[in-house]
């Protein structure tokens, strides 16, 4: 429960309350008379009387039974017709034209002239008027579902529920539900006002049933009244209705918001996080890590990552991690810590799910909010014209003592830095062309002179790069198969040379041949531009196959951070050695051996790297 | 940074949007307000702006014949041999009259000199023609045309009317209402109610129509210079739909409304509106009940249901005002032909208990009489309903209110699928033969129980007796023992009279009178021609 | 194949409506007559002869064959006779009012999906945030005030107390304008109201279909992903949620226009705006087969065109739909 819907409760149930309640207090018929015309509020007649001396307070409170009654009854049946009727007509081809034809039928044909035939027909009362508008008001959301429907019923987890004979109401019920409940929670809102307001409309057209008051057709009486308007009587007249049928639709909304809403705030910021920052001079980061503040992580971690930097001492540093911490809610994601990759390494962060590895990898390439995140991350600048960017901004300084000052530079998504993310068949907006997702990203660079055609032959040039057809540029993503989408993701990752590259699972949602490939294709890249990478993994094997260095995570922690082989031979931490035990043994020896090869491969430089090239385009 | 820079921008935008609607129209109302007082003075705005509804194309057949809005625009452009003035029936196009002694033939002569609007002269074939004509195609409000046996022209400007029977109000309900059709135009046309040419609108009244829109019920009409009766006071006279009438008083769209509720005119009273009240009060609302409804065709329900009802208060909290409780010979008090010695039915719940009672209805234990329910129909919202739901639960009656739209009413009315009907209309301050029309099934009013008769051996005779006395005094004696019979008998009951209560600015205009009986055939409104005519002699 | 077999969909709707539009008003108890006679304050005395001259004139006494066979005729000639009420052709009582319709209907709607659209955005932008909710709170309020009391409302406040405004109408009452810019502006003049009071019933259910919509796209991987690629938030908003989010607005505005047009009676009603929505209500509650009979072929055509229309958008805005399944409509 959280505080909107908190509020949410309390309003309807207060209204509820004086629904159930409101009548015993009143002690007044609504309907009685007794009272002299438009009385102001007072003790005997809480809210005044109206023009015929009626007690309005009585009226509220009966008013609020049968106006709850309608809003809700109208409301529950016109919400369930759309959302049972939608997900028929969407999911069954053969009921689709019936349903959707009497949709039509209902949205041409005027409502006045049925809830007149309906009325001529049957004696007229509460209950008909429900179902009557019940079955008037589906037809709208019925189209939005069913369009929505449509769309799901091609998406994968339902074609390979569908291919595991799943029963159409377990599919329906799991599968589509979820995405169909927001609809159905606007809808129910909307439907509630829609009902209250028509009955209010029936009444002012002289229909409705007038032996129970409500809600409207206090306001339409009070409406019609001139006195109403000429005098202060409104303000006992129209405003108590008015608020209340405000109030209740208010207290519904937040009702219904809640859940969606709250609990999984989406952590992102649109901007770059202004705590990361672009990495200065480089040689000057390394001198600058041991002068930042020192107090604040455990003596454990201060040493490890001394050991870390000790690892390639001398060579130059793509990331600097500087006490780096996330909390949210109180809850603490990250712990504080500290780390430096070097230029040009792979290195893969590996640990469970729900251990905090993609939510380090957001926070060093800026996606959190900046209230989330402390510490600071500093990135080396990167692409195309990256070198001559960072010379100019730079000075000399120490980056301790530029601290915050306007010297400093975030870091321009894309060009210093990229993030790539699980699933290629997710990652791109499925209304652009290839080609159109290419440009935008290529807006990032500084130099606005490039032209459209410029972009587009580098585009044409980073396709032909992970051996895919040029003519690609002006597919749709749906066009494409996952294995070509992966590459055209790394194409995309590389179009700008940015100095680092975060890979979060990247292969994740792939079938395990692409897999290998797309990540061979990716480390093979990395390697030939001289980047560096930062591979978020639950695949250890794979992690150990292509990394140099090893980060391992759990529980927010950064447990160890190592060169892969000594990792593998000295692991540090019993957690380490559980992870290892999982691994098969004979696959473990064999990577050990691959290791070794590759690393050794890698370290060799790029010389097999043409040959490897045409066995990954053979296989596109 | 930058979003919050376009939300603000989206803002401003609309904002902008918004703003831009006011300040074109602020920029607007300066020329609105420069031109309002030059069309008040005289120019380009009718000077008198009556408020009303849409009545259709007012040509003789093709007015709405929903409310009497429709008649009153066609007597504009259209006489009648005879007219009404505060004092009742006097010579219009017919200068004077001659009956016969057994009060079967009627000998009008016509005004000389009168011209159609465009131009020919009215002729006795003319007014020969029109009831020739109406019997074909018939006039689309009131009239009996079958009291007339034959219509002749007898020398160039008399004519003489032949009766099949004595008719008492055949000088002020029928030639009263007909209107002169000039033969000239109507002789080719076969579908007089499409005919739009405007040759439709010829008449020999003291208006031209100018302009007329319907779709925002618009008339405008204009002095006749050349009216036979005399000059044409005003220039021109407007109506308008005006759906808040009150309010567009209040900011001078229009200067002329009439209302029934008795609070809007005390408030515009207090601005500066004069007020007058319609004499008689000629509407009413009143409570039909089915006869041959088991229960309700004993006389002592009705009866006891009428004790049961404080009309009083009805009416003082519905309209306001002086309260009229309903007459119970439906007749309303202040009309010349009310007989004051009619049972009235004085507020008595202890009475209507003792009699519901005695009726053995009895009242069970939380004080509901079990086996007496009843319906009441209405057809729009209806606050007379809500207080006789009241009203009547307090004497243990429940009532169940059926609201329906018009057209379903009055079928249910005709094929008596109802206990007790409500309904609230105008036409009791006309002549009295309207009580034979209604009770006798002569003509069909849903209000009058279409078809079924009142089924009262007296009363149907002293109905034809009255229709053929031609002596008013001995007439109004028949009247007044019909209303005793009625007012015992209770066919319907008339919950409370109410008057009309007529706004206007003496300022532009004060020669408003209320028309003796009502216009015509009892209309208790101020749009009388003969107000605006300054007469000749 | 797709085309032909979604034509023949739509004529099938368009025979059934066609068939009702004949049936439905026949349902209805009571005919013209009766409503002439149940007329409020008019002392009608309908007379014999003058009941067969209408049942004559107006073919009631002809059987409902013949009736249904003058129907048919008429939708195919776009002649259905005289309007009982109006004694005018069917086609000129619905041409005077229909531009007026369509001008405050179409400005409203053109407005309340302008405000829906961009409000629902950033409030889905700055979801779960106090930006997001006030915009929420606020919309729902305003459209829960019933229009016929908010229109009430801008008359009060806008008319009657500061007089910007005029009180109701289409146009200033007898005022003859000096050309067509005079006449712009009297009319617009006189439709700001009118205009407002729509709009501000129709952006709420806009505004949260929006809302829901933009919020489900913002979580999906693309648009991380485009945040990522460094995108700009205006276009985020605009190429990638807007864009995706599109479709269902769509198919809204679509159902919601067919009943807009016939649903301002109550809006017509509080300003005297002349209209179909009141000459619709009118219609049905006199009777009035023809006229009737014209408003339902009119608003069917109407329905139906969008209908076809937005089938044709689709796929211009998602190019799945062109290639896959079909989409929405």
């Amino acid at each position: 429960m959280n505080r909107s819907k908190k509020a949410g409760s309390v309003i309807v149930a207060c209204f509820v309350g004086l629904a159930l309640a409101g009548p015993l207090l009143a002690g007044v018929e609504p309907f009685a008379f007794d009272g002299e015309r438009l009385l102001t509020p007072s003790s005997v007649n809480w809210l005044g009387t109206n023009a015929l001396g009626q007690d309005v307070f009585s009226q509220l409170s009966y008013g609020a039974r049968t106006t709850l009654l309608i809003g809700l009854g109208v409301a529950v049946l016109s919400t369930t017709l759309s959302g049972v009727l939608g997900l028929m007509a969407g999911y069954f081809k053969r009921l689709d034209p019936l349903i959707n034809g009497l949709a039509n039928v209902l949205l041409v044909l005027p409502s006045l002239l049925l809830v007149l035939i309906v009325a001529a027909f049957t004696s007229g009362g509460v209950w008909q008027l429900i179902v009557t508008l019940g079955l008037l008001t589906w037809p709208g959301y019925m189209r939005l579902i069913r369009a929505s429907v449509l769309s799901l019923r091609e998406r994968e987890f339902v074609k390979a529920s569908q291919l595991f004979h799943g029963k159409p109401s377990y599919i329906l019920r799991k599968h589509l539900m979820p995405f169909i409940v927001p609809l159905l929670r606007t809808k129910f809102i909307l439907s509630f006002r829609q009902a209250v307001t028509m009955e209010a409309s029936l009444s002012f057209l002289g229909l409705g049933d007038p032996n129970q008051p409500t809600w409207g057709k206090m306001l339409e009486q009070a409406f019609h009244q001139t006195e109403t308007w000429m005098t202060t009587a409104w303000q006992w007249t129209i405003v108590p209705p008015m608020l209340a049928l405000l109030l209740v639709t208010i207290g519904l909304a937040l009702l219904s918001e809640g859940e969606h809403q709250q609990g999984n705030r989406l952590l992102r910021s649109y901007s770059p996080s202004s705590r990361v920052k672009l990495l200065l001079a480089s040689s000057e980061i390394a001198a600058s890590v041991p002068c930042a503040h020192s107090s604040v992580k455990a003596a454990e971690q201060t040493q490890r990552t001394e050991h870390c930097t000790a690892t390639h001492a001398g060579s130059d540093n793509a990331v600097v991690v500087h006490d780096l911490s996330v909390v949210h809610n109180g809850r603490t994601i990250l712990q504080p810590m500290s780390f430096s990759i070097a230029a040009g390494s792979v290195t893969a962060i590996i640990g469970e799910s729900g251990s905090g590895k993609t939510t380090l990898a957001r926070a060093v390439y800026g996606l959190l909010p900046d209230d989330v995140m402390s510490g600071a991350v500093y990135i080396r600048s990167g692409g195309t014209n990256g070198s001559s960017e960072t010379s100019g901004t730079s000075d000399t300084s120490n980056i301790c003592a530029t601290n915050g000052s306007s010297a400093e530079r975030g870091i321009n998504r894309w060009v210093d830095a990229a993030f790539i993310v699980q699933d290629p068949r997710l990652s791109f907006n499925p209304l652009l062309t290839i080609g159109q997702q290419f440009m935008e990203a290529m807006q990032g660079t500084d130099a606005s002179s490039i032209t459209v055609s410029e972009k587009r032959l580098a585009a044409k040039q980073a396709l032909r790069e992970v051996q895919l057809s040029d003519r690609l540029l002006d597919s749709y993503p749906h066009e494409l198969s996952g294995g070509m989408l992966g590459r055209a993701l790394l194409a995309l990752a590389l179009i700008n040379k940015p100095s680092l590259l975060i890979a979060d699972e990247p292969t994740g949602a792939l079938d395990p041949i692409v897999k290998w490939e797309i990540l061979n294709l990716l480390v093979t890249k990395v390697r030939e531009h001289g980047m560096t990478l930062l591979l978020i993994t639950h695949d250890h094997q794979a992690a150990l196959r292509v990394a140099d260095d090893m980060m391992i995570i759990k529980d927010g922690q950064l447990l160890e951070h190592a060169p892969a082989e000594q990792w593998l031979h000295h692991p540090a931490t019993s957690y380490s050695r559980e992870l290892q035990a999982l691994m098969p043994s004979i696959r473990r020896r064999h990577i050990s051996e691959e290791f070794k090869k590759v690393g050794f491969q890698h370290r060799e430089g790029c010389r097999n790297l043409k040959k490897e090239q045409r066995n990954v385009g053979r296989t596109t | 940074m930058r979003f919050r820079k376009i939300s603000y921008l989206v803002l401003l935008l609309t904002a902008f949007i918004l703003l831009s609607g006011c300040s074109s129209s602020n920029t607007s109302t300066p020329i609105e307000n420069e031109k309002a007082p030059q069309t008040s003075t005289a120019e380009a705005q009718p000077s008198i702006r009556i408020g009303w509804q849409d009545s259709g194309y007012p040509s003789p057949f093709a007015f709405k014949s929903s409310g009497p809005g429709g008649y009153l625009r066609n007597s504009f452009l259209f006489d009648t041999l005879t007219w009404k003035d505060g004092t009742g029936v006097i010579p219009w196009l017919a200068n004077s009259w001659k009956v016969s002694e057994d009060g079967l033939r009627y000998t009008f002569t016509l005004e000389q000199d009168v011209k159609w609007h465009d131009g020919t002269a009215l002729s006795a074939d003319d007014v020969v023609f029109t009831y020739e004509y109406v019997k074909e195609h018939p006039f689309p409000w009131t009239g009996d045309i079958s009291q007339i046996k034959s219509v002749s022209k007898t020398g160039d400007s008399t004519v003489e009317f032949q009766l099949n029977n004595k008719y008492a109000p055949f000088l002020s309900d029928l030639v009263g209402i007909v209107p002169i059709i000039p033969k000239h135009v109507w002789e080719k046309v076969s579908e007089p109610i499409s005919y739009r040419d405007p040759s439709a609108l010829v008449g020999t009244g003291p208006f031209t129509l100018k302009q007329y829109d319907e779709k925002s019920g618009q008339y405008w009409f204009s002095a006749n210079d050349n009216y036979f009766k005399g000059s044409v006071n005003v220039k021109d006279v407007a109506y308008m739909d005006a759906k808040n009438k009150v309010l567009s008083l209040q900011k001078n769209e229009i200067n002329a409304a009439s209302t029934l509720n008795y609070r809007e005119a005390e408030q515009l009273q207090k601005e500066g509106f004069h007020v007058m009240k319609s004499e008689p009060a000629g509407s009413a609302v009143r409570v039909v009940f089915n006869h041959s409804h088991p229960q309700l065709k004993d006389k002592r329900l009705r009866q006891a249901l009428a004790y049961a009802l404080d009309r009083t208060e009805m009416a003082s909290k519905i309209v306001g005002g002086t309260p009229i409780p309903g007459s119970g010979g439906i007749i309303p008090p202040d009309s010349p032909w009310y007989n004051d010695r009619v049972k009235t039915y004085e507020y008595n719940t202890a009475k209507a208990e003792q009699m519901l009672d005695e009726l053995g209805y009895r009242k069970d234990g939380n004080g509901v009489r079990q086996d007496l329910k009843l319906s009441l129909i209405v057809s729009s919202t209806s606050k007379e309903a809500q207080m006789m739901k009241e009203m009547l639960k307090k004497v243990g009656i429940e009532l169940n209110i059926q609201q329906v739209d018009g057209a379903t009413f009055t079928s249910a009315m005709g094929e008596n699928k109802y206990d007790m009907a409500l309904t609230g209309h105008i036409g009791l301050s006309g002549d009295p033969d309207f009580l034979r029309l209604w009770f006798l099934g002569k003509a069909s009013n849903s209000f009058a129980a279409r078809g079924s008769l009142f089924d009262h051996q007296q009363f149907q005779q002293l109905a034809l007796e009255q229709l053929q006395e031609l002596d008013t005094a001995k007439r109004k004696e028949i009247v007044g023992e019909m209303q005793m019979i009625l007012s015992e008998e209770l066919p319907t009951l008339v919950l409370y009279h109410r008057p009309f209560y007529f706004l206007y600015k003496a300022a532009e205009f004060d020669r408003w009178f209320n028309t003796y009986g009502g216009i015509a055939d009892g209309i208790p409104l101020w749009d009388n021609k003969a107000a605006f005519i300054d007469a000749k002699k | 194949m797709r085309r032909s077999k979604h034509t023949v969909t739509y004529l099938y709707v368009l025979f059934f409506v066609l068939l009702l539009n004949f049936v439905l008003p026949r349902l209805l108890p009571g005919g013209p007559i009766d409503f002439l006679e149940g007329g409020e304050d008019g002392p009608v005395f309908i007379s014999d002869a003058q009941k067969v001259a209408m049942r004559d004139y107006y073919h009631l006494d002809e059987s409902a064959w013949m009736q249904l066979a003058d129907y048919v005729k008429g939708i195919f000639t776009f002649d259905f006779g005289q309007s009982f009420t109006y004694k005018m052709p069917v086609y000129e009582v619905i041409m005077n009012r229909l531009p007026w319709t369509l001008l405050i209907v179409g400005v409203a709607t053109v407005l309340s999906i302008v405000i829906g659209i961009v409000a629902g955005l950033l409030s889905a932008w700055r979801h779960a945030g106090d930006h997001d909710r006030g915009w929420f709170l606020s919309m729902i309020s305003v459209s829960t005030i019933p229009d016929f009391l908010t229109g009430m409302l801008f008359v009060l406040g806008f008319s009657v107390k500061w007089d910007w405004f005029p009180l109701g109408g289409a146009a200033t009452p007898f005022y003859t304008p000096n050309g067509w810019w005079d006449l712009l502006i009297d009319v617009s003049w006189h439709a700001v109201l009118p205009v407002v009071t729509l709009t501000v019933a129709n952006t709420a259910s806009i505004y949260l279909l929006m809302r829901n919509e933009a919020i489900r796209v913002l979580r999906e991987p693309f648009i991380e992903f485009a945040l990522a690629k460094g995108v700009g938030s205006g276009t985020i908003l605009y190429r990638h949620v807007l864009r995706n989010a599109i479709l269902p607005i769509i198919t809204m505005v679509v159902v919601r226009l067919g009943g807009l047009l016939a649903g301002s009676v109550l809006v017509e009603t509080v300003f005297s705006y002349p209209g179909i929505g009141n000459l619709l209500q009118e219609a049905i509650l006199a009777r009035d087969y023809p006229l009737l009979h014209g408003l339902f072929v009119l608003m069917t055509v109407f329905v139906l065109l969008l209908n076809m229309a937005a089938d044709r958008i689709y796929p211009l805005l998602d190019p799945r739909i062109q290639t896959g399944k079909q989409g929405g409509a």
